[in-house]
């Protein structure tokens, strides 16, 4: 009773910093707080394995991840003045409409749970948790775990097509180093694409192009569709490689 | 009195409302993803509940699953700020309402 208020009141207000504090460093470590607390209410639940999961997965890996994008992107702050100013939670608009709309959410559901008949309360034995998960993962889960792999693989290919600069340029072009200075001005680039010729960094400035547009001859890349060209019509990329 | 299944389902709903409330008000990216997970735990936690109810583990495999899609949709999501934040130099998402620039 009193460890499961306890864990409940830390991770509801937990959450609740997460969405008002204004620098997103803090918001990353509250919600490893309310992962901390989530993990106690798994403990509570007889659900050892999804408890430590919970702790290693999550608040190890995931918010790690989230700390070194917003360590890397640098930009703490809300953009705008008004958004300075006013605390998250209290701004005018289309904003209060939709906290209000949360709030509608969070009680109604509140009600349907709680206007059940008698409280359903758990039966007293438990799962043999990690072996059974770990026997049905294997059989009757068996395809879904494979098609997470999948998941995953796909999802760390795309994240770093996305995050790359040239996202489909081969990093191995080790060119002969020169503009050096240009490439101090862009602290994305991995070291290996700096060292590529002037060419090969300008085709590298347009991150969403198609490696079939890239590799191209001029002739046909200008032949293509490409109404907003943002380097101001230098399109110099021939097929060098 | 007893910690029910009730109670369980009552944080979980105040958890996701929460999420709900950080994805509708918040102007920042990186805040949004976190809310977006904060609404993923809340399912997480009545998946758990309920499989405890039930006296079976397959709540707990659901879990297992959930965090998976989590993991891969906040490392593609993440990417895909980056990709943002280097050609706007911002974070606030009413600037990315043009899908191709």
């Amino acid at each position: 009773m009193i460890p499961f208020y306890a864990f409940a009141f830390i991770a509801v207000v937990a959450s609740l910093l997460v969405i008002a504090q204004r620098n997103p460093i803090y918001s990353v470590l509250l919600l490893i707080a309310s992962f901390g607390a989530l993990s106690g209410l798994y403990v509570l639940l007889d659900a050892p394995f999804v408890a430590v999961i919970q702790i290693i997965v999550y608040a190890g890996a995931i918010m790690v991840l989230f700390l070194f994008v917003v360590m890397l992107l640098n930009a703490p702050h809300e953009e705008t003045e008004y958004d300075e100013q006013t605390h998250p939670l209290l701004r005018r608009g289309p904003m209060r409409f939709g906290a209000s709309l949360a709030l509608a959410l969070g009680v109604e559901l509140c009600w349907a749970l709680a206007r059940g008949g008698e409280s359903r309360a758990f039966a007293p034995g438990s799962v043999d948790a990690v072996a059974a998960i770990g026997r049905s993962l294997f059989t009757t889960y068996a395809f879904p775990f494979e098609v997470t792999s999948i998941l995953i693989l796909v999802a760390m290919l795309g994240a770093v097509v996305l995050a790359r600069r040239g996202p489909f340029d081969s990093p191995l072009i080790l060119s002969a180093p020169k503009d050096e200075r240009l490439a101090q001005d862009r602290p994305f680039d991995s070291p290996l694409i700096l060292s590529a010729s002037k060419d090969e960094r300008l085709a590298q400035d347009r991150p969403f192009d198609s490696p079939l547009i890239l590799s191209a001859s001029k002739d046909e890349r200008l032949a293509q569709d490409r109404p907003i060209d943002r380097d101001g019509g230098a399109p110099a990329l021939p097929g060098e490689r | 009195m007893m910690v029910t299944l009730d109670h369980y389902l009552v944080l979980s709903a105040i958890l996701f409302s929460i999420g709900t409330a950080g994805v509708f008000v918040r102007r920042n990216l990186i805040t949004i993803l976190l809310s977006i997970e904060i609404m993923l735990n809340a399912v997480n936690l009545t998946f758990v509940a309920f499989g405890r109810a039930l006296g079976s583990a397959d709540g707990q495999i659901i879990v297992f699953f959930v965090m998976t899609v989590a993991a891969a949709e906040a490392a593609v999501g993440l990417a895909i700020v980056i990709g943002l934040f280097r050609h706007r130099e911002s974070l606030n998402p009413d600037s990315f309402t043009a899908l191709k620039w």
